[in-house]
Parts: C-alpha cells; structure tokens; sequence
C-alpha cells in the first residue's frame, strides 16, 4: 500500500491480485450476483484509489480496505432500494438485480452464510473469509470488539441450527432416493 | 456441534473450490490498469494524533476568544465543584469527538464508540449532569433570554464546526452524515462552554434549552448538511 501511495508502476497490479479474491468473495456472500459483484469490486477500486492518501503506513490494510468496500455495498444497497421503490408502480416489476441468482452454482460457504442475517454474515465472512481478527473486523465495520465478538456468537449459533437441520434432511433425502 | 466443528466446516466449505467464484485474470487486470493510468504520487495522511491535536485546539479556539471578547459572569457563579464537573465533562466529551474526528478521516480507524453512540451518548450524559447539578425555577423572561444565549452559542458553535468539517476532508470520509453531526456536536459543545463561562443564568430549564440547546442545534444542522451531502453524491 505504501508502494502505491508513492507510484509504483508494479503496486496496482499487486494490490489488485492480492486483495481482489477476497474482496470478491466479500460481496458475492452478501447476496450480489456475479456481474453486481464484479461491478462492486471495480467500484471498490476506483474509491480506494481516490482514497489512496486516506492509508496511514503502517496501519493494518485490511480493515482500511473493508471499511471502504463496506461503504461501497452500502452505497448499492440504497441505490437499488431507491430505484425499486420508485419502480414500484411499474406493471411489470424486474428481477431485483441478482438477489438469489447464482446461489446454487455459488460455493458452498456462500451459500451457508447467506441465510445468516446481514449483520452476523458480514463478521462471518470478513472472519473466516479474509482472515480478519475480531480487531480488524471491529475496525472496519466502525464497530467495538465485544459488538463483533457478539455477531460472531450470535453467528455461530445460527450456523449451529442451519448445520445441525441440514444434516438430517440430506438424510431423509438419501433414504427417498434410494 | 461446537465451535471447532463449525469452524472445520466453514473451511472445509471455504476451501471447495467452484468456478462460478474464481477472479478473471482480466478482470483484475483491468482493475489494475484503470486505477495505474491515474496513478500519481500522494502524501498520506499525517499521524493521528497530529489530527486529534488539531480538533482539540479547534474546540479550544472559541473558548479563548470567548474569555477575551466576553464577561465571565457564568464562571463567577459556579461553586468549584460544579466547574470541576462542568468543564471535566465538556473536556472529556471533546477529547472523545476530537478522537472520533480524527479516526473518521482513515477508514478502518480505530474509534472509542461508533459515532452514533458517541453523538447520542455525549448529548444525554451532558442534559443528565445538568439535570442533576442545576435548580429548576420558572422565569420571568426565559424565551428572550434562551433565544438571546441560544443565538450567541450557535454564533460560537458554528465557525467551529465548519473549521472541524474543513479538517475533516483534508481525510477520507465515508459517512458525512455521521461525521458531520460529529463536528457539529463539537461546534456545538464549544457553543456551549462560552455559554457556560458568559451566561449568570444557570436555571435548569435555560440551561437545557439555551445552553444545551445550542449544542444540540449544530449536532442536527450539521447531521441534516451531511446527510445532503451524502445524497448528492450517492446520485451523482
């Protein structure tokens, strides 16, 4: 990050293939289809590189990162709730822009912590997903660490519930197939 | 199922690999060639304490001018105890917004509370001291004298707070609304510190509408000018 701040030719690409996986992962579990996400994930860009000055050196990156890329769903999240509101009246509404398309053929892990509500998911996917500490979570979410211990909790309790009563039904499934 | 086994899991899951979640090289690349054809040197933001140093002397500077162009008529009044607690608590409540002001202008900041708690949290406990340490008596003149000391905070509170905004976005700052009311809450907490130092009149009633008043006057004006701002460029 130091290195971009100062124009290294090499930096963007670097910080491009280092971030971008993740980042993409980050938008994708919060329920953006692959196009919104990929759209997301350009537009993160363009805010961290006009917010490039922003980074004090030897600060943690990722939660400077996050907080932007956070700010940036947020951003699309009311955008699309305003056009939907306003198209409301429309005889024939669309498809909010990719709310559930491409969950099937998502990973796993996306599809799991998409039934989590928003908040929880979020500390789930910046945790297990980007390798944030609780800090780092606390940081970027504008939040305290006992807030963010608390969504964990909360979060691991609902994937409890999800996992345990996944379990018997691919079972039951099984048995019918048979 | 304990935390292990869902931690296990998760990464079991994580590390699944499915093409509908894979990176295009070229999307990256593009990303990496869009944001290297602007690049430019800058010079980061300076430490942050330098920016919390400077929100504190920015809350300082009305209170100075105040002791210098105004009586002290307020003070004078006051019993020690009650400056102590007054003026601790105004000191506290503004070293916590300059703090806040100064993590609002990196995202990803470390802050004391989020600035909603923070914003709420100040106005209630400064209304509860009040209420605790001042005697609730009807007056005679209470509008003229609320509307007089109310326009003269918001004439202290102001300036301040646009100093603070002027400061603020020489950072990055992601949410106006929030930070806004932040920087008017600070304004409005100097507004209220030379109302405190001037006004004799420390009736509870006058206090909370005026004094306090004027605090909570700036918080919501520059709420309101922030969230216009966030908007505006939402949409643009």
């Amino acid at each position: 990050m130091s290195r971009y701040q100062q124009s290294d030719p090499a930096a963007p690409d670097a910080l491009a293939a280092s971030i971008s996986p993740a980042l993409l992962r980050f938008f994708r579990c919060n329920w953006a289809s692959r196009d919104l996400a990929e759209d997301l994930l350009q537009e993160t860009f363009l805010k961290i590189h006009r917010m490039r000055r922003s980074y004090r050196p030897g600060e943690a990156v990722l939660p400077w990162v996050y907080a932007i890329a956070r700010n940036v769903r947020v951003d699309n999240y009311r955008r699309v709730r305003r056009i939907v509101e306003h198209e409301a009246a429309a005889d024939v509404l669309p498809e909010a822009a990719g709310r559930n398309d491409g969950l099937e053929s998502a990973l796993e892990f996306d599809a799991l912590v998409a039934q989590l509500p928003d908040a929880q998911r979020e500390v789930i996917v910046m945790l297990k997903a980007a390798g944030m500490t609780v800090e780092e979570v606390a940081r970027a979410t504008s939040s305290t660490v006992g807030a963010v211990k608390l969504k964990a909790h909360r979060a691991y309790g609902s994937l409890r519930a999800l996992l345990t009563s996944r379990a018997p039904r691919r079972i039951g499934k099984q048995e019918a197939a048979e | 199922m304990n935390r292990t086994d869902i931690d296990r899991v998760l990464v079991e899951k994580l590390s699944a690999q499915s093409a509908g979640c894979e990176l295009r090289p070229e999307l990256t690349q593009a990303i990496a060639e869009r944001i290297g054809r602007n690049l430019s040197a800058v010079r980061p933001l300076r430490p942050f304490g330098y920016y919390a140093a400077g929100f504190a002397l920015i809350f300082l500077a009305p209170i100075v001018a105040a002791l210098g162009m105004l009586s002290t008529n307020g003070i004078a009044r006051m019993s020690p105890a009650a400056i102590v607690l007054a003026f601790g608590a105004l000191a506290i409540c503004a070293a916590l917004l300059a703090v806040s002001l100064a993590a609002d202008m990196s995202p990803g900041s470390r802050r004391p509370a989020p600035s909603v708690v923070l914003t709420g949290g100040i106005l209630l406990s400064l209304a509860a001291i009040f209420c605790v340490l001042l005697p609730y008596r009807t007056e005679t003149s209470f509008w003229v004298q609320s509307g007089l000391c109310l326009q003269l905070g918001v004439v202290f509170a102001v300036p301040t707070a646009a100093l603070a905004w002027g400061l603020l976005r020489r950072g990055a700052v992601l949410s106006p609304a929030m930070s806004g009311a932040t920087a008017g809450l600070l304004g409005g907490l100097a507004g209220l510190a030379v109302l405190e130092i001037h006004c004799p009149d420390h009736n509870l009633p006058h206090v909370l509408a005026a004094h306090w008043g004027a605090a909570l006057v700036c918080t919501a004006a520059a709420w309101l000018a922030g969230a216009l701002m966030e908007t505006r460029v939402r949409r643009a």
